[in-house]
């Protein structure tokens, strides 16, 4: 007996206040409440950007790690939710405060959320050297965009960078985590593309940055949007704050041959750049694309006819579906989004319904199994016990235990040449 | 009888609290009185001015062990009992919280409630979450009185707490009625008198206002007891025969607040009764008095036993919560859901664990199971709105969206925020469980680790979620053994499981039921059929479900876990053998088993004859790789067993063979390193930083089963010390 949606397992704003901070290589959370909320952050922060290259839990024996080197925590029980969690405020933050961090981010747990304990009255009180950032509350079950987001904008906030002289050909990334599957293959990847043109990353919003490249935010000309629904709420702020504009991608993120065009094309137009070269290298990966493809299709006629079912967010479904369907002939039999902005949500269902597809909208893949399955390692298990054969490809966390030591990446060039290798090999039974 | 008062904060609620029990008492009844209020001060007056320890306070200072029932309790004026909550202090923490966890440790150590006349709880002020509404929960207030005034503010809180009771009023009303405590003879009554008949309650009492009271005060006692002959007295001894002799009940009813200010506030001057103090002196209650108990007895059969995991038994820090280790729990029941009440966020992090655990088992062994992949689990993704408003309607959507699937049964699951806000599961199961009665709704103590850690969690799943499956009639059958305590996030638990039911086949034993792990609603009602349990592990939640049922079922449980190693192996299957009378059967399966056993040692012995071992381990029990190098002729010289959440027990066969020190850390093991200089350093993660180079090697946190165990690392053993003592890339370090 199954429930008949896996909503079980998508994080929510808790989660991507966390991980928002976690993304600055010299910032940390420390987290007001129960260990039972730090294990499962402290592993997914250290797994996705390892900071040290040791797991020794006897290395983090002290108090409030609990064997892991990251998201340090209060530890709350139930004495500390109805008498308040001073001792252990107290207690924690100068701790946290010496291990040489640039910022840390005090997080309250749900829970700890509740019982209204003034972090900003500790973090004063307490003295630091380090400047500190309070989130009392990260909002319950809300998009977990959202909370990514609203930890974005009080980590600028407190930071202040200051207005800059906009350097031209330069750019931030923005909407993009550390959560995201691949995050630094995708962000090694549109570098590549965008330095062909001459355009420089400044930073990457919360995501592998440093304080000191946020500091410098407003040399950029121009934030570029990699996943819309982690940026909606950023793109005015970043106008408020920094009179700094946004590129959206209209086609969803650079995924695919088709939308890859699209992004680095809308890039380069808004800073008046040449796209050429960039373009360049989508048309050779294109060849040696169309080389495998045309191998593997003269013997079998794949893929095109071949099912797809894809259960993501929007900005990777829509241009990932779309792909799959113009470039590979392959047909969708579900398209399921949790997360999106409404317009690119009305795109897919606009687009299904336009190749008479329109019933793949939100369906479930229990009526017929696809040939291939691009989902989180949760949704492709979950298929695997149907016992039918499918390839499973794995877009978002949580994945499965293979350990990637090549940065692999789904977007760019690169990314599409990688998706074509592992469709081709996955229908072919490989 | 069980009485809740309230009323707004300062209108006299602890006076009239503690004049009701001494009146009550007076009379010969066996009072009582719990104080529902951080400032503690509700019992003062019957104790003589004494302030006594708080529930919450006794709580965070004692530990769990040595907490006992008669440290809480106080017995006062004519053997009043009283208690007080407690709380924290002004503007931190969570008072709401604290009722409900003093409630909980009350339960914990045994207090009947039963035993008592009459209880009373005198709540802090207006009923402001769920935590204060805990005593008009079910169960708890048979009979609710609202204290008021003639004041505006006091009739408005009244009136708030009207619709506080409203909530909790299904199955039957429990609204005895008003208590006037007036503030003067000259005070309008109109408001109040308007107020009583537009809610239809009636007003039970007026407590006059007299200068007797703050006289007693200063007395440190109540009115009752400094002026038992008083007019003032005899108000409470008149309110005690209500509170006796009430058989009508009104159901809660509240004024829309325009009409509740209209009323109160419009210039109307109604006659208000003359109340005289030219009366007869007042009447006691005619009862025999009993004399008064000196201090609170416990009984010995009040004593429940205890389940805690040894994180809560130690108040050591919380791995982990419960509501997650219940989940893990839960999830294991085939045709099955549970429900989490909670944020999104909780249920996320706790099916991540899960999903780990599976999507380990199916790279390692290559086993889908279905709970760990696929767990049946519905959020009930509380919001802001439900976290400030309260969660039982979104409670009972989720149990519908449960029930819609046709389950057999459904757990229920809850988390710190809903445990923090109060909300009242059985409120919502009782709602929906009129819907469908033939399906269980089975709440299981969680409240995120507001209950305990992820041990607690997966205990209460068993005790109260698993076990409130077994059918009680079902009778032993022979040759049929259950297995209890294996561990859910084992990426080898199902292949374990697999060697002992080999083994077991060979001596014609079946498994009738996993305690709990992959099992079904089927497989736990039939759980009493095997005459014999079979632990996985005897670690410490091993020892607990073993207890727990030769407690509950007295249905014994085998001395030997699961045996890892051969001479394990030989005294499990001989235990199991002889209580099955199959002692041939299992001494044909050893002998089997031993030619490949001395096999393995001709062939990896001469490689380690002689070699020098030390453990670095969290494992409270290593003799399954002790036993194996001692067989391959090695030396084992030291083991550090490290401070582990789930055991707390080290056991060996072989005393004094080697040094053995627990609470072990870094800064000995460089010690040890150095003056041992130890061939072979085994651990559970690679170490960091070893004072010189070594060969190293894991050993999992669980190991696999049979009669193998540690030898099935010999192979990897004698190839692993002819490797480089430090590989290349180890210098390749930034």
């Amino acid at each position: 007996m199954m429930p008949s949606d896996d909503s079980n397992v998508i994080p929510d704003s808790f989660t991507g206040a966390i991980v928002a901070i976690e993304g600055i290589r010299d910032a940390a959370v420390l987290l007001n409440g129960p260990t039972g909320c730090k294990f499962y952050h402290g592993a997914v922060s250290e797994n996705q950007m390892p900071r040290t290259d040791f797991l020794d839990p006897l290395y983090y024996s002290e108090e409030f790690y609990f064997g892991q080197p990251r998201v340090p925590v209060t530890f709350l029980d139930d004495y500390d939710y109805v008498f308040g969690a001073t001792d252990k405020l107290e207690k924690i933050l100068p701790v946290v405060a010496q291990k040489g961090h640039g910022l840390i981010g005090v997080i309250n747990s749900p829970g700890a959320a509740l019982i209204g304990d003034d972090l900003l009255r500790f973090i004063k009180n307490a003295n630091l050297p380090v400047p500190c950032i309070a989130v009392e509350n990260t909002g319950f079950s809300q998009p977990m965009a959202s909370g990514f987001q609203d930890t974005v904008m009080d980590v600028l906030t407190r930071i202040s960078p200051p207005e800059l002289p906009r350097e031209k050909g330069c750019v931030n990334l923005m909407g993009i985590s550390i959560f995201h599957h691949h995050w630094q293959g995708n962000i090694a990847e549109l570098t590549t593309l965008l330095q062909a043109c001459g355009i420089r990353v400044n930073t990457t919003i919360c995501a592998g940055c440093t304080l000191a490249e946020l500091k410098n935010i407003s040399s950029a000309q121009l934030n570029v949007v990699v996943h819309a629904e982690y940026a909606d709420a950023l793109v005015p702020f970043m106008v408020e704050q920094f009179k700094m504009d946004s590129f959206i991608p209209p086609d969803g993120a650079p995924v695919g041959f088709k939308a890859t065009e699209s992004w680095i094309s809308g890039v380069c137009e808004r800073l008046d750049v040449n796209p050429a070269p960039a373009l360049e290298l989508i048309k050779c990966a294109r060849q040696k694309s169309h080389e495998a493809l045309n191998r593997f299709n003269a013997l079998t006629g794949l893929p095109k006819g071949a099912t797809f079912a894809v259960d993501g967010d929007a900005s990777l479904a829509l241009p990932l579906a779309t792909w799959l369907y113009e470039y590979l002939g392959m047909v969708p039999v579900s398209i399921r989004v949790n997360t999106g902005l409404p317009e690119s949500m009305d795109k897919i269902e606009s687009f299904l319904q336009a190749i008479d597809c329109a019933e793949a909208w939100q369906a479930t893949m229990e009526n017929e199994t696809p040939d291939v399955v691009f989902g989180s390692g949760a949704v492709i298990s979950r298929l695997g016990l149907c016992g039918d054969p499918f390839t499973g490809i794995e877009l978002s966390l949580p994945v499965g235990t293979y350990q990637h030591v090549i940065p692999k990446t789904y977007m760019g060039t690169q990314g599409g040449l990688y998706l074509i290798e592992r469709i081709i090999n996955g229908l072919a039974g490989c | 009888m069980k009485i809740a008062i309230y009323g707004k904060g300062g209108i006299g609620k602890s006076t009239i609290s503690a004049n009701l029990s001494a009146a009550l008492a007076h009379g010969g009844k066996k009072v009582l009185q719990i104080g529902c209020d951080p400032k503690h001060d509700s019992t003062r007056l019957l104790l003589g001015g004494k302030r006594i320890v708080t529930a919450l306070d006794y709580m965070k200072n004692t530990p769990v062990a040595l907490q006992r029932l008669d440290q809480v309790l106080h017995v006062g004026y004519k053997g009043i009992v009283c208690a007080e909550a407690g709380g924290p202090e002004p503007g931190v923490g969570c008072a709401g919280r604290g009722i409900l966890s003093t409630f909980a440790l009350f339960e914990r150590l045994g207090l009947d409630m039963d035993a008592f006349d009459v209880v009373l709880y005198d709540v802090l002020g207006d009923v402001v979450c769920g935590g204060f509404a805990v005593p008009l929960r079910r169960g708890f207030a048979d009979i609710v009185y609202v204290v008021t005034s003639e004041e505006f503010m006091s009739i408005y809180a009244a009136n708030n707490i009207l619709k506080g009771v409203k909530n909790f009023d299904e199955g039957g009303h429990r609204l005895a009625g008003l208590i006037l405590n007036s503030r003067g003879a000259d005070e309008n009554r109109y408001p109040v008198e308007g107020f009583a008949r537009n809610v239809k309650l009636p007003v039970k009492q007026v407590v006059p206002r007299s200068e007797l009271f703050r006289k007693s005060e200063m007395m440190e006692k109540t009115v009752v007891e400094a002026f038992p002959n008083s007019m003032e007295a005899r108000a409470f001894y008149d309110l005690a025969q209500d509170v006796l002799e009430n058989h009508t009940f009104y159901p809660a009813r509240f004024l829309n607040e325009d009409f509740l200010e209209q009323l109160i506030l419009q210039d109307n001057t109604l006659q208000t009764e003359e109340y005289s103090e030219n009366t007869a002196p007042p009447k006691p209650l005619d009862i025999d008095v009993k004399p008064p108990e000196k201090s609170f007895q416990v009984k010995p059969s009040s004593q429940k036993p205890i389940f805690l995991s040894k994180s809560l038994l130690t108040r050591e820090p919380l791995h982990g919560c419960a509501f997650s280790g219940a989940l893990a729990t839960t999830t294991q029941i085939k045709d099955t859901i549970t429900v989490a009440h909670g944020p999104r966020s909780c249920t996320n992090i706790a099916c991540q664990a899960i999903l780990s655990a599976g999507f380990r088992l199916f790279t390692r062994k290559k086993i889908l199971l279905k709970s760990q992949v696929a767990p049946a689990v519905i959020s009930s993704d509380m919001d802001e709105s439900v976290v400030i408003y309260g969660g039982k309607d979104n409670l009972v959507q989720t149990l519908q969206r449960a029930m819609d699937q046709n389950p057999k049964a459904v757990f229920l699951v809850t988390t710190c925020p809903s445990g923090l806000i109060g909300d009242d599961p059985l409120a919502a199961i009782n709602e929906i469980q009129h819907r469908y009665p033939n399906i269980p709704v089975i709440p299981i103590t969680s409240d995120g680790n507001l209950r305990g850690d992820y041990m607690q969690g997966v205990i209460n799943a068993c005790m109260e979620g698993a076990a409130a499956l077994m059918d009680k009639t079902v009778k032993p059958e022979s040759h049929c053994v259950n297995i209890l305590a294996e561990k859910n996030i084992a990426f080898n638990a199902e292949s374990n499981f697999n060697t002992v039911v080999d083994i077991l086949k060979e001596m014609n034993i079946d498994v009738n039921c996993r305690f709990v792990r992959n099992t079904s609603v089927e497989q736990l009602k039939n759980f009493l059929k095997a005459p014999l349990n079979l632990p996985a592990y005897t670690d410490y939640f091993g020892r607990l479900m073993a207890d727990f049922i030769d407690e509950r079922w007295k249905v014994p449980t085998a001395k030997h876990p699961f045996p890892v190693g051969f001479s394990e192996s030989i005294a499990w299957v001989r235990e199991i053998a002889n209580f099955f009378n199959e002692s041939i059967a299992g001494e044909q399966v050893i002998d089997t088993h031993r030619q490949h056993y001395e096999t393995m040692i001709a062939r990896y012995g001469h490689a380690l004859k002689g070699r020098k071992l030390m453990i670095l381990t969290y494992m409270h029990n290593v003799d399954w790789i002790v036993e194996a190098a001692f067989d391959l002729g090695m030396e084992v010289i030291k083991v550090g067993i490290l401070n582990f959440s789930q055991d707390n027990l080290f056991i060996t066969r072989y005393p004094d063979r080697f040094e053995v020190e627990t609470d072990y850390d870094s800064a000995k093991r460089d010690g040890d390193l150095e003056r041992l200089k130890p061939d072979l350093l085994l651990g559970n993660y690679t170490p960091k930083n070893l004072p010189h180079p070594l060969h190293v090697d894991i050993i999992p946190m669980c190991p696999d089963v049979g009669f193998y165990g540690g030898l099935a690392f010999a192979h990897r053993w004698a190839t692993l010390i002819k490797a480089p003592v430090t590989e290349g890339w180890k210098n390749d370090a930034l």
